[in-house]
């Protein structure tokens, strides 16, 4: 019975853990955004869409920090956004 | 059993009423954050027609992200594609609007600051389209010398040409296919003028350029009608027509590339050349 009731366990813990994109990794992609476009010289080059993705990165950390992690999921998402923005304007595609 | 039932009516009563302010509270605040909200939205608006995602790039891109924050940040959820709208608590919105406050006020501090010391507010020289981060005098004075060292050497090629240029130069610029002048610019000319009028043995070279856009046949002719303009404003101020040479050159000489609306702007210019005569007339 417990090896039963550990295998259900450990299925739904499973399942659950590849049902969502999770926060961390969004703030992962996030900071891995912006660190790509700092080395990229996008603070002088396209200083407006770098330091929006910036800010919307402090953001996300602050909401995710006060458990709000739906707000801190949409400011990851716009500071990757923006951090992308951020490239193309330094690599001339806008 | 009475007894009982009042006092649970009057709890029900008071609960309910303190409920009730509770939720007129929060309206005053909603109320009044969006009164607040709205007048930074207005400020940032203001900022941007005198030029500070130039200025200020930084300050205003924190100060919209923060405003972006109280508004209620929606995103595409990556798991299920549909867009979600997510609140903030009521303490991160004071927090927020407290930032948003201060990078408005920190643009609008760097929009009417000389950040080059050369005298002239950021705003204004984006619209004379010079680098407000670098000051013009500096260059100038290394170009005087730079200037200086070749007039020295090809000093004698310059007499026999009869006139040659003076330190004075000046531009103005123009709105995309117009060749009319802009008030701003005016001061500047009444300047050219003064100046034309205290020295009689002077004359001026007024070339005319344009942007990218149009063909060559046009811009040539635009930019020779923007060279006219100006010719026929020095002549109703009293300037001789024989003082004054006109050149039009379409598509050429562009400051900057065409690729941003400011540089086109700053490509459309007419500039001004105050030449002496030389010894050698």
């Amino acid at each position: 019975m417990r090896f039963v009731l550990g295998l259900v366990i450990s299925v739904v813990l499973y399942t659950f853990s590849f049902a969502e994109t999770t926060t961390t990794e969004l703030l992962d992609e996030a900071q891995n955004s912006i660190k790509a476009a700092f080395e990229s010289g996008c603070p002088t080059l396209a200083p407006y869409e770098y330091y929006k993705a910036e800010t919307y990165y402090y953001i996300a950390r602050e909401e995710t920090s006060k458990l709000n992690t739906k707000a801190g999921n949409a400011a990851a998402m716009k500071a990757i956004e923006w951090a992308l923005k951020a490239m193309a304007k330094r690599y001339g595609e806008e | 059993m009475r007894r009982i039932l009042l006092t649970f009516l009057t709890a029900g009563v008071v609960s309910t009423g303190l409920a009730a302010q509770d939720q007129q509270k929060i309206n005053l605040f909603e109320k009044q954050l969006q009164q607040d909200v709205k007048m930074l939205t207005e400020k940032i608006q203001k900022l941007y027609s005198l030029h500070v995602k130039e200025c200020a790039p930084s300050e205003i891109a924190k100060a919209e992200a923060f405003i972006d924050a109280i508004d209620g940040l929606s995103y595409i959820n990556p798991d299920t594609g549909q867009i979600e709208r997510t609140e903030i608590k009521p303490i991160d919105k004071i927090l927020y609007k407290n930032k948003a406050k201060k990078y408005i006020s920190l643009a609008r501090e760097k929009v009417y600051s000389d950040q080059d010391g050369d005298g002239i507010p950021c705003y204004q020289e984006i619209e004379q389209g010079t680098n407000p981060f670098e000051s013009e005098k500096k260059v100038s004075k290394a170009e005087t010398k730079r200037e200086k060292t070749t007039q020295q050497k090809t000093a004698v090629k310059e007499k026999k040409e009869g006139y040659q240029p003076l330190k004075l130069h000046a531009r103005i610029h123009f709105d995309f296919d117009k060749y009319n002048i802009k008030k701003d610019y005016l001061p500047y000319l009444n300047v050219i003028t003064r100046y034309l009028k205290a020295h009689d043995e002077l004359k001026i070279k007024i070339v005319g350029y344009t942007d990218s856009i149009g063909s060559k046949e046009y811009n040539d002719r635009l930019a020779r009608k923007r060279a006219e303009t100006i010719k026929k404003y020095l002549i109703d101020h009293g300037i001789s027509p024989d003082r004054i040479e006109i050149i039009g050159k379409g598509k050429e000489d562009y400051l900057f590339d065409n690729d941003t609306s400011l540089n086109r702007f700053t490509n459309r210019r007419a500039e001004f050349f105050v030449m002496e005569p030389t010894e050698g007339k």
